[in-house]
This record gives C-alpha cells, sequence and structure tokens, in this order.
C-alpha cells in the first residue's frame, strides 16, 4: 500500500496544561535545529476549541500539541513521501513523534507537567482517495498497522482496533498495547 | 524522509516534455479520474493546464515571475518565510528545503508552504461544499479553515504540489479558485443578511452571483494594473456589504416611475481601504438591472485601459477616479458603454433570479418536542442576545457564529455541515466579520440548534460585538505583516469577552480590528477601535507597536474612515482599549456612539491622554516589550519579505512611503472644513511630517536605521538623494525635493490655509516623486544599504 499521507496521535495523562509554554520551547527547537527535518514555523491556534493547540511546522511533518477529539495529546500529521513501504513509513512516523515527545517531556520549563502515552495510539488514514473509511481499506491497512506495532512494541502484546466514526472521518484505528509504554522507549 | 522529494519536480526531471497525464496516471488512483464526471469541462481544463504548468516550472520552461501570477490567478499565494530564511530570534537562518533552487516566484521557494485562497461568491455555501472544505483542510492543510473578510476561506501551511487535487476537489463540488488572486475581479462579496434583511430594498444575492459568473474570465478584466473589488448590499444603512470601500458598490434601491415600481441598483465606484482609504464616489443612482453588466463592463474597460500599471501604488481605480474626477469618469465610462456591441449575456441571467429566492422548512425540526436546556437556559439566554437575528420572515431568524479569528476546524465545519442540513434550507453564508451565518431556522428550533452548535463548540455568544475581535493573517502567515494581529487579537477577545462586555448594551456595537500592516485587510480604518502594525526602534532594539485608529464607524455602512492617533506598544494596546472603554463609559452623553463621543472630545485630547501608555521600557527592564503576542522570538522586522498580493512588490521604503501617504490624507482632512476650522496650522505641519516621512523612507535604503529626527533626515536626504541627483525627476530634476527644503526652511511661518493647501499638494507630488524614485532604484539593483554603498562609492569616489 502507497500512502503517503498519515497522522499518528500519542495521548497526554493530562487534560490540561498552560499551552503558552509549548511556544519558547518550539521556538527554541528550531532555532537550535533540534529534531531531524527541516523545521519551519510555531502556528498558534490556542483560540480554537478542541483545535490544533500549539504547533510546529516542518517540511515533512506538522507536529500539534492539540486537543482534537477533545483529547489532549501529541499529533503528527505526516505529508511527504520518502523511501519505505507504509508499515515502515508509520514506525518512522511514530519514532519521529516519539522523539518530538520524549524531548518535551523532558524539557525543565515545563517542570514534568507532562508525561505523554506511548503504549497507546491513533493512526488515522489523511489520504481519502487510496484509504477511505471502510471496512475493505481498514482490512488492507491492518495488517501495515500490525506490522508497525509489531516493530514499534516487539513482544509486547498488542491491538489495533478500529475506530468507529462518521463514514465522513478519516479512517482511524487505535493501536494499543497491555502495559504502560514510555513515550521516549520508542523514539530510539 | 530524509530522502522526501518533490513529486513533480522529480516528474519534471524524468520527463523531457510536459505531460500532466503521466503525472497522474503514475498513481493507482487520482482524484482526477475519480471526478472526471463531477468537474465541469473548462474547469477541468484550467486545473489541467495549471499542473502542467507546475511542471513546465519545474523543468525551467516558464519565468519564475510569470509563474509566480499564474499561480496568483488560481488563489495560491506565498506564506511568510518562502524565500527560505527566517528570524529565529537571535539571527535570520536558511530553512533547508531540499530542492531550493526550485522557486514558484521570485524568491519564493517551491518547497515552502504555502496559503491557498477560495473564492466564496457571496458567502454562499452549501453542506456538501462545507465537507469538502473540511476534507482538504484536514489532508492537505493544518486542519483549519479561515473565514477572510471578504467571504473567503483559506488554507495556510499548503504544499505548491496539492494544489491541482485540492482544486479538483473544489471544483468537484461548484467551487472555482480562479481569480481568487491576481489583477482581476476578486471574490464578489454580498450581504449575508440578502434575502431576509428587515430592511433590504430586495435580495442581491442572485446579482452578486451572477456578476461573478459574467466576469470570471472575462477578457476585458485580464489587463487591470491591480485587483478590482465587487460588492453588493442590500440596503445603504448597515455595514454587512461594506459597498462604500469597494471599487465597484452596489447598493439595491426600489423607486417609482409612472406608478410602476421599479428596481435597481445605486452604483459606488472608486472606494477602498489600503493606506490611503477612499470613500467610494457615486456614479449613478439608479441602474436598472439590465444595464449593471454592460456598465461594469464599461467601467473595467476604462480602468483596464487609462488605470496605472508601471507603480502598483497607484494602480486601483480609486487613483484613476480621483485623478479624472467622477464626472469625466463618468463620462469616459458612458462613451465607453456606447460602444459595446450587445451581448445576450448581460441579461439572459435575468430569468435565473427567481432560483435564488431561499424559503424555510415547511416545519420546525423540533415542532412538538420541548427542549429542556437545563443549566444551559442562562448560556442560551445569553447566546441569543447576541447571537440571533430575526428575519423580516415571521418565525424564522438568522444565527451567527462566532468563530475566533475566523477560524474552524475541519471537524467543527463537517459537523456544521450536519447541522445546516438539519436545521435549515442549506443556507450558510461567510460575513466580512469572519464568521459563519446560519439562516432560516425556525425561531421554536434555535434551544435544539443552540444545543447541536455546543456539541461542536460553535456555540460562542458575543457574535458581532465588541468581543468579536477581526485580524488579518499578520506576523502569523503574512509576508507583509508587522505585527502579529492575530495574537493580540486572540488576548484581546478573551480580555473582552472575560469583562462580559459583549452584553454591556453601550459597549457591544463598538467593533475592534487589528490589522497586520497598513494594508486593512482587517478593515481597521472603519471600526471603531482600530489598530495596525508598525515598529519603533528603541534601546537598539526593534519594538513591535500598533497604530491606533479612532474615528471610523462600522454602522452607516461603514461611511466614517478612522484616523491614526500615533503608536502604541503592543503589549500595551490592552491596557490602552481598557482606558478607551472606561474613558467612554465615564464621559459620553446619553445616546452617544463611540465615534461621536471621539469627534467630541477630540483626537488630539485623546492622543494626549494615551500618551502614557506610549512608554516602553528599556530592554534591561523589561524585555517583553521587544516581543510580540503569541510569539517568543525577539521582534524582527527581518522576515518582512515581499509581498504577493497580485505580485506586489513591497520594502520598508514602500511601507514607510506608505505612511506618508497616510500623514498626507490626515492633513487634506484637516482642510476639509475650509479655513475656519482652526486646523490650517495642523494640516501644514503634517504635510511636512508626510515630506520628511516620505523622504526618511527612501534613506532606508542607504540606511536602514535611519533615525526619527527631522534634520538628520533633510541632511542626509540632501546628501545621498539631492546632492546625487538620485531623487530627481528625469523632467523636473530637483524640483520635488525643493518642495521639502522650502517646507521645513519655512516651518516655523505662520500657515494660511492657500499656504497649507499648497503644502498638501506639494506633498503629494513630493511622495509621488519618492515612489518614482524608489521604483528606479529597485530596477537599478540598489535595494539594500550595501548595493547603495556601492552606487554612493561609484558617484562620489572614497577621497
Amino acid at each position: 500500500m502507497d500512502v503517503e499521507r498519515f497522522y499518528l496521535k500519542f495521548f497526554a495523562r493530562e487534560n490540561a496544561i498552560d499551552e503558552t509554554g509549548f511556544i519558547p520551547i518550539f521556538h527554541d527547537w528550531i532555532r537550535l535545529k533540534s529534531l531531524p527535518g527541516t523545521l519551519i514555523d510555531v502556528a498558534d491556534y490556542r483560540h480554537v476549541p478542541d483545535g490544533p493547540g500549539i504547533m510546529l511546522i516542518s517540511f515533512e511533518i506538522n507536529y500539534a500539541m492539540e486537543h482534537g477529539g477533545g483529547q489532549f495529546g501529541l499529533s503528527a500529521q505526516r505529508k511527504l513521501g520518502s523511501d519505505g513501504s507504509h508499515s515502515e513509513r508509520i514506525v518512522e512516523l511514530a519514532k519521529r513523534t516519539a522523539l518530538f515527545g520524549s524531548l518535551l517531556e523532558a524539557d525543565s520549563r515545563l517542570n514534568g507537567a507532562l508525561t505523554l502515552d506511548g503504549g497507546r495510539f491513533l493512526y488515522a488514514a489523511n489520504d481519502r482517495l487510496r484509504l477511505p473509511n471502510t471496512a475493505d481499506a481498514f482490512a488492507a491497512l491492518q495488517p501495515d498497522l500490525q506490522a508497525a506495532a509489531a516493530t514499534l512494541y516487539g513482544d509486547q502484546p498488542f491491538t489495533v482496533k478500529r475506530v468507529e466514526n462518521d463514514p465522513r472521518e478519516r479512517l482511524t484505528a487505535l493501536v494499543e498495547t497491555s502495559g504502560p509504554v514510555p513515550i521516549a522507549a520508542l523514539a530510539g | 524522509m530524509a530522502n522526501a522529494t518533490t513529486k513533480t519536480y522529480q516528474i519534471a526531471q524524468d520527463l523531457p516534455t510536459p505531460d500532466s497525464q503521466r503525472m497522474t496516471t503514475t498513481q493507482p488512483q487520482s482524484w482526477k479520474a475519480k471526478l472526471a464526471e463531477k468537474i465541469p469541462p473548462q474547469m477541468a481544463d484550467e486545473i489541467d493546464t495549471f499542473e502542467n504548468q507546475m511542471v513546465l516550472r519545474c523543468q525551467g520552461k516558464i519565468e519564475d515571475k510569470v509563474f509566480a501570477e499564474l499561480r496568483l490567478r488560481r488563489g495560491a499565494y506565498g506564506q511568510r518565510y518562502d524565500n527560505g530564511f527566517r528570524h529565529d530570534g537571535e539571527k535570520t537562518q536558511e530553512i533547508a528545503f531540499p530542492h531550493p533552487e526550485l522557486t514558484k516566484g521570485p524568491e519564493t521557494k517551491w518547497e515552502a508552504p504555502g496559503m491557498q485562497r477560495i473564492k466564496i461568491p457571496y458567502g454562499g455555501l452549501s453542506a456538501e461544499q462545507m465537507e469538502v472544505l473540511a476534507d482538504i483542510a484536514e489532508e492537505y492543510s493544518d486542519s483549519i479553515l479561515h473565514i477572510t473578510t471578504r467571504q473567503d476561506i483559506q488554507l495556510h501551511f499548503l504544499s505548491l504540489e496539492d494544489t491541482p487535487d485540492m482544486h479538483r476537489r473544489l471544483a468537484a463540488v461548484g467551487i472555482t479558485v480562479r481569480e481568487a488572486c491576481g489583477n482581476s475581479v476578486r471574490n464578489v462579496t454580498a450581504c449575508p443578511l440578502a434575502g431576509v434583511c428587515r430592511d433590504e430594498a430586495f435580495d442581491v444575492t442572485g446579482y452578486a452571483n451572477e456578476t461573478a459568473n459574467y466576469f470570471l474570465g472575462h477578457r476585458d478584466v485580464q489587463d487591470f494594473g491591480r485587483k478590482f473589488k465587487i460588492a453588493f448590499s442590500g440596503c445603504a444603512q448597515h455595514p454587512c456589504g461594506l459597498t462604500y470601500m469597494h471599487d465597484l458598490g452596489l447598493i439595491a434601491k426600489k423607486r417609482q416611475r409612472e406608478g410602476q415600481e421599479e428596481i435597481g441598483f445605486e452604483l459606488y465606484v472608486g472606494g477602498g481601504l489600503g493606506a490611503v482609504p477612499h470613500l467610494a464616489k457615486l456614479f449613478d443612482d439608479f441602474v436598472p438591472p439590465e444595464e449593471l453588466l454592460p456598465l461594469s463592463q464599461a467601467i473595467a474597460r476604462v480602468y483596464a485601459r487609462l488605470g496605472e500599471k508601471k507603480n502598483r501604488n497607484k494602480a486601483r481605480i480609486k487613483f484613476l477616479v480621483q485623478k479624472l474626477g467622477i464626472d469625466e469618469f463618468r463620462r469616459l465610462v458612458l462613451e465607453e458603454r456606447a460602444t459595446l456591441e450587445n451581448d445576450p449575456e448581460w441579461t439572459q441571467w435575468l430569468q435565473a433570479i427567481p432560483q435564488y429566492s431561499e424559503t424555510g422548512r415547511p416545519e420546525p425540526v423540533t415542532a412538538g418536542q420541548v427542549i429542556d436546556l437545563g443549566e444551559d437556559a442562562e448560556a442560551f439566554a445569553q447566546w441569543k442576545a447576541t447571537n440571533i437575528y430575526v428575519q423580516r420572515q415571521p418565525g424564522f431568524a438568522c444565527v451567527t457564529l462566532n468563530l475566533p479569528l475566523g477560524d474552524l476546524t475541519a471537524q467543527q465545519m463537517r459537523g456544521l455541515a450536519d447541522v445546516a442540513r438539519r436545521f435549515t434550507p442549506d443556507a450558510t453564508r461567510t460575513t466580512v466579520e469572519q464568521n459563519l451565518l446560519l439562516r432560516w431556522v425556525h425561531e421554536p428550533d434555535l434551544p435544539a440548534l443552540y444545543l447541536a452548535l455546543k456539541a461542536l463548540r460553535l456555540h460562542t455568544p458575543g457574535a458581532q460585538t465588541i468581543a468579536d475581535v477581526t485580524a488579518c493573517p499578520g506576523t502569523d502567515t503574512c509576508k507583509l505583516g508587522i505585527a502579529s494581529s492575530r495574537g493580540l487579537a486572540g488576548e484581546l477577545r478573551q480580555r473582552l469577552a472575560h469583562k462580559g462586555y459583549q452584553y454591556d448594551e453601550a459597549l457591544k456595537d463598538i467593533r475592534v480590528k487589528v490589522s497586520g500592516c497598513f494594508n486593512s485587510c482587517s478593515q481597521h480604518t472603519v471600526a471603531e477601535i482600530g489598530f495596525y502594525g508598525s515598529n519603533r526602534l528603541i534601546d537598539r532594539h526593534r519594538v513591535p507597536h500598533l497604530h491606533l485608529i479612532l474615528g471610523g464607524e462600522w454602522s452607516n455602512n461603514a461611511a466614517h474612515y478612522g484616523q491614526s492617533l500615533g503608536v502604541i506598544p503592543t503589549k500595551r494596546v490592552p491596557e490602552v482599549v481598557d482606558f478607551l472603554i472606561d474613558l467612554y463609559l465615564q464621559g459620553k452623553n446619553q445616546g452617544e456612539t463611540f465615534s461621536q463621543f471621539v469627534n467630541r472630545i477630540g483626537k488630539k485630547d485623546i492622543k494626549e491622554r494615551v500618551q502614557p501608555f506610549t512608554h516602553v521600557p528599556s530592554y534591561a527592564e523589561d524585555p517583553s516589550f521587544y516581543t510580540d503576542w503569541g510569539d517568543a522570538r525577539e521582534y524582527t522586522i527581518g522576515d518582512i519579505g515581499i509581498g504577493e498580493c497580485a505580485g506586489e512588490v513591497v520594502s520598508l521604503t514602500n511601507f514607510d512611503v506608505a505612511r506618508a501617504e497616510s500623514l498626507n490624507f490626515e492633513a487634506t482632512l484637516l482642510l476639509d472644513g475650509g479655513d475656519m476650522n482652526g486646523n490650517v496650522q495642523q494640516a501644514a505641519d503634517k504635510a511636512l511630517a508626510a515630506m520628511v516621512k516620505a523622504a526618511q523612507a527612501v534613506l532606508k535604503a542607504q540606511n536602514v536605521d535611519i533615525a526619527d529626527d527631522a534634520a538628520v533626515i533633510i541632511r542626509d536626504f540632501r546628501r545621498y538623494f539631492y546632492d546625487t541627483e538620485l531623487f530627481f525627476d528625469p523632467f523636473v530634476k530637483g524640483k520635488f525635493a525643493s518642495y521639502l527644503f522650502n517646507a521645513y526652511d519655512n516651518r516655523q511661518a505662520p500657515a494660511s490655509f492657500d499656504r497649507a493647501r499648497q503644502a498638501v499638494e506639494e506633498a503629494r507630488l513630493f511622495i509621488e516623486a519618492a515612489y518614482e524614485c524608489h521604483s528606479r532604484m529597485m530596477q537599478a539593483g540598489i535595494n539594500s544599504p550595501g548595493a547603495f554603498t556601492q552606487w554612493y562609492e561609484t558617484r562620489v569616489p572614497v577621497s
């Protein structure tokens, strides 16, 4: 399956945090080139209810500490293609997101206020042409997600379930392990 | 992902000739194939052509300047930092795009994220269109849809690579992006209450849409010097359509003739905001519908033929009308009209007008049900007090969705499509106050609608009140932004709503609008409290500031423009707004509006009272003044780039010359009342200040940090621009420069009315010469202090 655009989201254990604190951190990361990729800018959407919160825009990925679906967490929207299979791309994006999350958790300016759950993430296909929100498409997607989850979680058991949502929404799946996984553990 | 590549670029490298078919057939499935049956052939051809042009640009077969205009005419704008550089608060860093050699316009990187403007004629949206807009925002953008002050929708952070498919998906639901930008007819706007307004003469919806259709791609609107904006209003008194500030404004009107009622339009021409606001002039007090298109066409042809083409700063139709005078302009247009051959399309569309008529659903959705609002009852009452407009059709209401800074998420838009289907006859409109309007809601359905909107978090009260602050994109994404208009607007919105001002009868009708620069995209000139971006050099650091604009009036169809009272440091603006509100509440007479209060107290007095807020602490004392709202970086103007408004090149000099123009405009206003109004000296002083500002503007090419001291400016201007003859006009040589020197030398002499009027005229000519001088310098490559030094040394050998 040749899918370039998809989205992952790791949930925060906290429901609320002063998001203003993310702004200087993200600007510093751009200045110091703290993340791989071509980092471009910070976007502030704190005013939008259940919106993208604070975003770090890069050429390849839009990262966001966001509130989509009413759940606070770290999302990464993959925009561009590169080599590799779909499952390899999922693994790569998960690792990049985990690196982002682990750096954020560790930033002293947040005083430990943020903890991300590495053992559970949403996948959403951001490509209604190749992966419409249908049972058939999920059947095609599932092996890729399983292969990616196996790479990410090793021997830990996990499940891949389709999220029942509005058919107009993106095809979405929840990948979940049985035990807690620190986000930093995925970044390696 | 390190090997991320650009699809079109790759294809362009692989193919010897452009082949858009191959681009899409290399994929297993494509939007082009999937939507082929749904896209009108002409729209499909246009999109294919653009896709081919993308390939040709990648192959270097289309010049970047030409390609920029082509994509702009498809509404695909550049965005801040797309020159590949960004100031990080300490220094400017290069953004390492994978293929920096590939550009989509002069100094505009192909791979840099851009903005897409989507035209929504008269603001009309169907639920199906809303769903597609939500999908494309989610897949190609940052999941945010932004409603603009001209009823468009904008998406940000897009890849140019995605535009052809995005355009196809929009075309499949009847939306074109053609001429969303560029020197052509932009989105035709109309009052969102058209058809349901209690005060309108008649419903202008169909007239607006048919006018948009007629001019889309029309041969007579392809050769303008600048953009051309058209707006329709159903009445003369409300600001929903803002006709007086448009290039072409139409106000619905009825008249009696020989016992028969006739409908038509008052037609206005030559209005506009921007740096130099112009109220439109009445061209004709009654244009019958069958004359609407031919007369508009004749206006377009005269504008295309006689409008300025070289100096883009003077190329809007307002300058042509001003130059010719409305009577001569009218004569030329009528002469042109007489030469036009009859076009059946001038009147065929009239048969379609009845089809635009809307009616509500036959019954309320909640008929027979009791909606228990429970603990939401109080919030519902507040929302109902501010967000509801009772239609002239009994039993129906319009509901305004108060969108924060004009933004909503893709999920909200999708949910709203359901709400529109459930509660309305699929009748949603965008508004010029960056909101959405649901029409034809049965009043008994309002509680259920409120709960449905609450579930989407679209139930914010205070629509169209003081807390519903409007802002342009500013430094968030606009290449011209000087200050963070959205950052400030977000802060003001929160503070004003927290104080409950949106429910205060004395305050709720005041509008606050914030623009990131002088270009008036937020329409700050017609707000009761307006701001636009500026900056000052203090303590050897740049400090973001905003001009405070007072005296404007949103009501009465926004027919009064405000003027600048000077600049305020951005971080003090919320205090200034609080101060102005307190001042008004404490000092207003009964029934006195905010703008009436400002005029009674006087701008001079208010300026003095606001003066204490202009103080900026030193950098060591409080560095927060040296950052902008919502931005952690130390403030800089280093990211201001080349504007893409129809390919316009805007530099620091352009900005300051425009400011000089504003000053001179204010001087002009001061003389409006004749020689007995006591403003004569102030007008003369302002005219001189305008010339000094224009001189300072051109000096910025030599020294970006040129002082504000007039004596220093005059000295340096004489040295670098007069003695070198750089400022000399090819024909009158140093005449315009002598206006400045004479005015400065005689600044202590008392001004008579005639002398002040002459000073204003001379300042106008001096400013014009400054624009010309700047243009000559740009053409000669004297576009930076380094280039200036190099040029100067060749003129004045260092001894």
